[in-house]
């Protein structure tokens, strides 16, 4: 075993100095450069790695992960999202994808979850669905759940996409962000019925009602239930004014203004927009489409 | 890409035997789950509202070794106590240590403690001294719930790491008290949120489907609870995707806006905010925390937010819209006060966020502490309590050493309404001292009237027909013991707006200090023996104040430096006490060894192991200036003089520095005449023309705190303190007018 480490120490000594070209941006990499320093192990680089390419050193990353298999050259599949990453900051998507098959064909689900990812961002959108597909029939969590119907959606299979929110949201305990997801399709797909079950599933468990109450007004004005429409934007007006005045947020006085607004008291929705556009960029540009929204009532 | 790393901790996980105590989960006002791993192969509790009667039981589900028992359909606000069993029969009582309150009502009002635990997991003695100076600081009133920001089990979050370094040093608290925890990147080690497998998530039961409140995420590496009237967020900083289009952050905008908690309180591990072993403006963790999670929580108004990773403690300003990198003050800064109550006056905090970084729970600290959103920074182990009580949340920095080093208030008025601030009920007021009220009313209110009532607000009398409303007054509580104090602040243009406290108590206890540090004491630095009386008398020796000592330069009063060193040193000094201690704190600093003496019983020894003879040296060290803190027996003090005396000795004949101080806090009670005394009575009220009465205590409109008294202590050294800082959490007894 002594041999094999002599003829190392130049190979670690060399990628040791090239890995931190950069200074460590972060105290964790600085910990690990000590203790790669004293042990050298492929755990610790592969660790690095991991870091270099949350601040975005692709290079560095490299560098350990080439260390790593010098070290110990076995764990190929285990290091390829960690190589795919590498070349999906460099912009090189191809190589990134070609880094997976591997792990994918020997099974990984985490490579098969990162390559329908890649994928779905290179543009092709049916291989990312193919693996979509795959990765949720083994894990499933709410952000595959997302790509998957998103990808769907892209695809303009909004009916298939639909279904694989409401299967995915039924197993993930009814997650609101799935649901939200479910009710836009819905409404595309004109199924006002089901749109209102499934906000229906929301509302229970929502203590601020107003924003619900809302998407449930305009479900009903589009199947045409208008006075159904008045009474929930009316319950969605009484809401937010109740969580208004024991919370005054910016959000909140926003929520207050859509709710004005789909009730026609227009000048007051418009007052209170402009006073949340001016106060929070963040909520701007949906004060800013309340305020175009309410333009023709003036 | 964490497959090797995973794969050990299964294995580990797999062949594990060690055992955890039972620990509560996902506690809400109707329902709790009970955790704890044991050797059995089945498991269930048995649970009653009373310790000797465990009626109910619930058959525990069992995976390996870890048994988990769901108690459903339980009464709000309820204590309950439990015995975890392997199934075959109820003990007749539960431990001691084995029962829980169920949450609040969801949206009320009650009071109730949190306690922020953050990078504690080293397992050392450090996280057990910040454990044991919060348990010292509440007393009897221990938290109601306890966050974890994370890093709770160094190094690598493995199934042992957990059983000893947060299962095993917490396990006490976690019998009684609810832990929820955010997932620090050391339990990412092992731990992976994408398929939520590891120690970490094999430990926790989380609510992803709403059921502890708030919308449901789907997973548990983020999710929200509420309790009372805040409404709680938890987010996985280290391992689910920051983006804004990300699942996470998308929930969390839905989930805010449906909370309609009166307070919204988020915490998860790297925060975005810091200057401490880690740097907020270089580390993409905390940037895109900062930049992503941010603006959504500002926008729907969170009051507060915790974080870890970067061990130190940090506190804000009032902040909002810092979302920029690097992190700059000029124009986020929404109050440039110190938040205090006692200081420049509480944050407002329909105005913006406070952020805390709680990375000091343990783990040693480090950084650079000029962080410009920080009001405060300190680096040093601790943690942090905070406790809710209806419009109002009081946060304290708990350091290691029991030392409240920052605290901050935060209020919640609504608007057009009038809304009491201080007193809130439930504060213990030493009659006698200056009791300062704190109150928010619209502009247009120009003056209040203030009314004082001692039996729970049937009967009221005025402390000030009209006062300014500039927010504060500080009157002298009465000289009356009750548990029934009340007040009213109410426009007096408008009696709509006005708004009374619950109750408080007033008694006869004061917390006081005779000796603070740096005190005056008499000494005796000769190479002879004192004679045999020296600690139950004092006159005749030199006179210095403290800190005494020689060869290290600090001190105030440098003694005798003789070649070799004369091996005991002699300190005393006396105090008079008008009433009976009920309890006493000691606080030494000392090197190398020391004994203390109230009226010649011997109350604290350390290093003293070989005797106290003048010319024997000390038995061991504990280096320059040492600390210790001991809470001694108040029957060793008399009403009337009492001798307080030390001894200090050097550790040989050659040792450079000798070095002493010390601190005694005491508590002491006096009888007081009962509430019938203080209303229409010879208690310092008078009738008045209207059949009201009014109490004719002074009124201390200067704030100075005025009158002292009834302090039990007539030494001059005597100093008053916040009690709240000390043993019983008494309110803060000084205001000083907010800039």
């Amino acid at each position: 075993m002594i041999r094999p480490l002599i003829v190392l120490v130049p190979v670690l000594v060399l990628g040791a100095s090239t890995a931190l070209a950069h200074d460590p941006p972060n105290h964790d990499i600085e910990e690990l450069t000590e203790r790669i320093a004293a042990h050298p192990s492929a755990p610790l680089l592969v660790e690095r790695a991991e870091l270099w390419l949350q601040e975005g050193f692709a290079d560095e990353a490299a560098s350990d992960l080439r260390m790593a298999a010098t070290l110990e050259p076995g764990d190929a599949i285990g290091r390829a999202v960690l190589w795919a990453e590498v070349w999906r900051q460099r912009g090189r998507l191809d190589e990134a994808e070609a880094e997976l098959d591997p792990a994918v064909a020997a099974g990984s689900v985490e490579a098969l979850a990162a390559r329908a990812r890649i994928r779905a961002d290179a543009g092709r959108l049916t291989d990312a669905l193919a693996d979509y597909e795959a990765a949720v029939a083994r894990l499933l969590t709410v952000d595959l759940a997302l790509g998957h119907g998103r990808t769907l959606e892209r695809l303009g299979r909004p009916a298939e996409a639909e279904a694989v929110y409401a299967v995915h949201a039924r197993r993930l305990g009814n997650a609101t962000v799935l649901v939200q997801a479910r009710i836009q399709v819905l409404r595309q797909l004109r199924r006002h019925d089901d749109a209102l079950r499934a906000i229906d599933t929301q509302v229970r468990h929502a203590r601020a009602k107003s924003t619900w109450l809302l998407l449930r007004g305009a479900v009903l004005a589009e199947a045409g239930r208008t006075e159904d429409a008045v009474r929930a934007y009316l319950a969605a007006l009484a809401d937010a004014e109740r969580v208004y005045r024991r919370r005054r947020s910016v959000a909140s006085r926003l929520i207050r203004a859509e709710a004005l607004a789909a009730v026609g008291r227009t000048a007051e929705a418009r007052a209170e927009a402009e006073r949340v556009r001016a106060a929070s960029p963040q909520l701007a540009a949906r004060a800013t489409a309340l305020l175009a929204a309410t333009e023709a009532s003036r | 890409m964490r497959a090797a790393i995973l794969t050990v901790a299964l294995l580990l996980s797999a062949t594990a035997t060690a055992q955890r105590a039972p620990y509560l989960q996902r506690l809400t006002p109707t329902e709790v789950t009970i955790v704890w791993r044991d050797g059995n192969a089945a498991g269930e509790v048995c649970y009653g509202t009373a310790p000797n009667a465990l009626t109910e039981r619930v058959v525990a589900s069992t995976s390996g070794s870890q048994h988990e028992a769901r108690l459903t359909g339980l009464n709000v606000l309820t204590e309950y106590f439990y015995a975890a069993t392997d199934g075959s029969g109820c003990p007749a009582a539960a431990a001691a240590t084995d029962h829980f309150t169920t949450a609040p009502e969801v949206g009320s009002d009650t009071a109730f403690r949190v306690w922020v635990v953050g990078d504690s997991g080293t397992g050392g003695s450090r996280q057990a001294e910040v454990r044991d100076a919060m348990l010292g600081w509440v007393g009897a009133q221990p938290p109601d719930i306890y966050l974890h920001v994370g890093d709770m089990a160094y190094a690598d979050g493995t199934t042992n790491e957990f059983t000893d370094n947060f299962f095993g040093m917490y396990s006490d608290i976690l019998r009684s008290t609810n832990c929820w925890p955010a997932m620090g990147n050391h339990e990412g080690r092992t731990a992976d949120s994408g398929t939520e497998s590891g120690p970490y998530y094999d430990a926790y039961v989380l609510p992803r489907d709403g059921v502890a409140g708030g919308m449901p995420s789907g997973t548990e590496a983020y999710y929200s609870f509420d309790h009372a009237n805040v409404h709680f967020v938890v987010l996985d900083s280290h391992d689910s995707p920051r983006s804004v289009d990300g699942a996470m952050l998308q929930w969390l905008d839905a989930d805010l806006a449906a909370a309609d908690a009166t307070w919204i309180v988020a915490f998860w591990h790297h925060p975005p905010y810091t200057k401490g072993s880690h740097d907020s403006d270089n580390e993409s963790q905390l940037v895109q925390m900062r930049e992503n999670a941010l603006p959504i929580l500002e926008s729907y108004g969170a009051d507060l937010i915790f974080g870890g990773h970067s061990h130190i403690y940090e506190r804000s300003f009032l902040a909002r819209g810092a979302f920029d990198t690097p992190t700059t003050a000029a124009g986020y800064l929404v109050d440039t006060g110190d938040g205090r109550i006692d200081g420049d006056g509480p944050y407002d905090a329909n105005d913006g966020t406070v952020y805390v970084v709680a990375g000091h729970g343990g783990a040693g600290v480090s950084g650079s502490a000029d962080h410009p959103l920080m009001y405060f920074s300190e680096l040093d182990q601790g943690s942090v309590i905070f406790d809710v009580s209806g419009p109002t949340i009081t946060l304290r920095n708990i350091r290691r050493d029991g030392e409240v080093t920052d605290e901050l208030t935060l209020v919640k008025g609504v608007e057009d309404a009038l809304l009491l601030v201080s007193p809130l009920g439930g504060e213990t007021i030493a009659a006698g001292a200056p009791l300062p009220l704190r109150w928010l009313a619209p502009d247009d209110t120009a003056n209040v009237r203030v009314e004082l009532s001692l039996d729970g607000g049937d009967h009221w009398g005025e402390l000030e027909a009209s006062t300014p409303n500039d927010g504060e007054l500080v009157v002298t509580a009465p000289e009356v013991r009750t548990d029934e104090a009340r007040v009213r602040v109410t426009d007096t243009a408008d009696a709509t707006r006005t708004d009374e406290s619950g109750n408080f108590s007033l008694v006869g206890t004061r917390t006081f200090e005779p000796i603070a540090f740096g005190g005056r004491w008499e000494y005796h630095d000769g190479p002879t023996a004192p004679t045999a009386d020296w600690n139950t008398t004092t006159g005749g020796w030199p006179e210095g104040n403290a800190e005494l000592g020689y060869g290290d330069g600090d001190e105030v009063t440098e003694l005798l430096d003789a070649d070799p060193n004369v091996p005991t040193v002699y300190f005393r000094q006396s105090i008079a006490l008008d009433g009976e201690v009920t309890r006493a704190e000691l606080d030494v600093l000392y090197d190398d060894a020391i004994a203390v003496f109230v009226n010649g019983s011997q109350v604290l020894g350390i290093h003293v192991d070989d005797g106290l003879d003048h010319d024997t040296f000390s038995s061991g060290s504990d280096g320059d200036d040492a600390r210790a803190s001991r809470t001694i027996d108040g029957s060793v003090f008399t009403t009337g003089e009492n001798v307080i005396a030390a001894l200090v000795k050097q550790a040989s004949g050659s040792s450079s520095d000798l070095s002493f101080d010390l601190r005694l806090t005491l508590v002491v009670e006096r009888d007081l005449p009962g509430p019938d005394a203080g209303i229409g009575g010879d208690g310092g009220t008078a009738p008045r023309p209207d059949g009201s009465t009014r109490f004719d205590g002074s009124t201390d409109t200067d704030g100075d705190g005025g009158d002292d008294g009834g302090c039990g202590c007539t030494t001059l050294a005597a100093r008053e303190l916040p009690g709240a800082l000390l043993l019983f959490g008494l309110l803060v007894l000084a205001l000083r007018r907010r800039r």
